[in-house]
């Protein structure tokens, strides 16, 4: 698993790349660590990848490709479904698992896999669907970044940006490493 | 609260930084026959003018008003009781400035000729916890005795910048080697004051990082002592988070949309950014709640 990291860090040549044996993702299982701690936010156990699919065979049939790769890895029973095309003509990958660490571990699992298979360039973010102080809340991993930030969307196309604000100082109170405010770009329709 | 070794080492190294600047600044000058007594000496007056005057010159440009303790009592017992935690007098001078940017300054020599000086703008946009905070991190430049600090890390910018002019006019009106030409050292003349010349704006220019980088170090030293005299920071990083309009930035565009758009650039435009940022005598303001809050992670033992 802390092959990602530095496969990607490479990869990106990010400039403040993380060292090698930490891992984006698992930045996120920060949140269940320390949830007693702060009962305001509270994980659900939903995630998604988002691609961006170019000409490679990889992504003609996305669903089969993605099957065949998970074949070649060990998933904890995560259940996984593939949206091919969005109105943006991205990919989703929608994960979900009975427990947040096992979803984490998943993602990780998933996304190292589409990076072996040469197609780190393509990835964008992944997404982790949660709730706080009673509204739902994405946790977005950008993954040219391996930065998170909060989205909070409150339909038609608005978002919550005091909530987003309040929701990132908790990210950074529990040492996730967070992006700064002006890339906190909206993500909408997101499908979990 | 745990020492910032880290901050504390990166000051250490721009000042070293600083100092061999100066080391090659009054090098070079010696080496091309320069007196660089005389143009530093013009240097220091310069700065000592500056630093003695500092409060009066401020005062004076922004056209803050002084207040008394009857006029602002809330404003008074908060800088008083600061003050005293941080263990300086309480400032000599408390200034308001007729402005709607929430904004908030120090100045002056030492920290018994301090002025603290709010604006109009920051006493209506924050809350009177917020408003300790602004308070306890201008105290901590008075504390840190900033002004000094930096008006003497300035002094080099001073005098590489007057050379810079001095050398640009000399070579506008032939005083590279003009008087030599016609006894035949002109040439060599001519090339010692263009290796000067071009030393000076390189002096210059690093100095000028140097001196930028070592204002926003001071910066997040001053933060870290308003943070501790206020024991919350939080309060702070609430407060620049209202100064700096951070809601603002949150941009309204689609990741996906952006993410579309790199595709076409080989170099983010992340160099932009870059070099605004060391050019910046503030460090960002992401950056500087980031640190009040990991303060905070720490103040509360997690």
């Amino acid at each position: 698993m802390a092959g990602i990291l530095s496969a990607i860090g490479s990869f990106f040549n990010f400039s403040n790349n993380p060292s090698p044996d930490q891992n984006i993702l698992l930045n996120i299982l920060n949140l269940v660590t320390e949830q007693n701690l702060n009962t305001e936010v509270h994980p659900d156990n939903q995630a998604a990848i988002l691609i961006s699919p170019n000409d490679h065979d990889f992504f003609k049939n996305l669903t089969a490709s993605m099957n065949e790769r998970l074949n070649t890895i060990n998933l904890s029973q995560s259940t996984i479904e593939v949206i091919e095309k969005d109105k943006h003509g991205t990919a989703w990958t929608l994960i979900s698992n009975d427990t947040f660490e096992n979803l984490v571990s998943d993602v990780d699992q998933i996304s190292e896999s589409i990076f072996i298979a040469g197609l780190g360039a393509r990835m964008i973010a992944a997404v982790f669907k949660g709730q706080f102080r009673g509204s739902t809340v994405y946790w977005i991993c950008n993954y040219r970044t391996a930065k998170f930030y909060p989205f909070i969307p409150t339909g038609n196309q608005t978002r919550d940006n005091q909530l987003e604000i309040d929701m990132g100082d908790i990210f950074i109170g529990m040492g996730i490493p967070i992006e700064p405010h002006s890339n906190w770009y909206a993500l909408w329709d997101i499908p979990i | 609260m745990k020492r910032d070794h880290g901050l504390t080492a990166r000051m250490v190294l721009t000042v070293i930084m600083l100092a061999l600047a100066y080391v090659a600044l009054i090098g070079i000058l010696f080496w091309a026959g320069i007196n660089p007594y005389l143009i530093f000496g013009f240097g220091i007056v310069m700065v000592f003018f500056q630093y003695f005057m500092s409060d009066k010159l401020v005062l004076a440009a922004t056209k803050s008003k002084v207040v008394t303790a009857k006029d602002r009592p809330k404003l008074h017992s908060m800088i008083e009781r600061l003050s005293k935690s941080a263990g300086i007098p309480k400032p000599k001078n408390i200034a308001i400035m007729d402005s709607e940017a929430p904004n908030a300054f120090a100045t002056g020599r030492s920290p018994k000729h301090a002025t603290v000086a709010v604006t109009t703008g920051l006493l209506n946009k924050l809350n009177d916890e917020e408003l300790e905070a602004v308070l306890g991190h201008e105290l901590g430049h008075v504390k840190n005795k900033d002004v000094m600090v930096m008006t003497w890390a300035s002094l080099i910018i001073v005098v590489a910048g007057f050379l810079m002019q001095m050398l640009f006019w000399m070579s506008l009106f032939g005083g590279f080697g003009g008087r030599g030409r016609s006894n035949g050292g002109g040439g060599q003349l001519m090339i010692i004051m263009m290796i000067v010349y071009v030393s000076v704006i390189v002096i210059y220019f690093v100095s000028q990082l140097l001196v930028r980088a070592l204002s926003r170090y001071r910066e997040l030293a001053a933060d870290r002592v308003g943070a501790e005299l206020t024991g919350n920071p939080r309060h702070l990083a609430s407060a620049l988070r209202k100064i700096s309009s951070q809601i603002a930035l949150i941009p309204e565009k689609d990741l996906r949309q952006i993410e579309h758009a790199n595709a076409f650039f080989i170099i983010p435009a992340l160099q932009g950014k870059t070099m605004a940022a060391m050019m910046s005598s503030h460090p960002p303001t992401d950056l500087r709640i980031e640190r009040l809050m990991n303060m905070d992670r720490f103040m509360r033992g997690q």
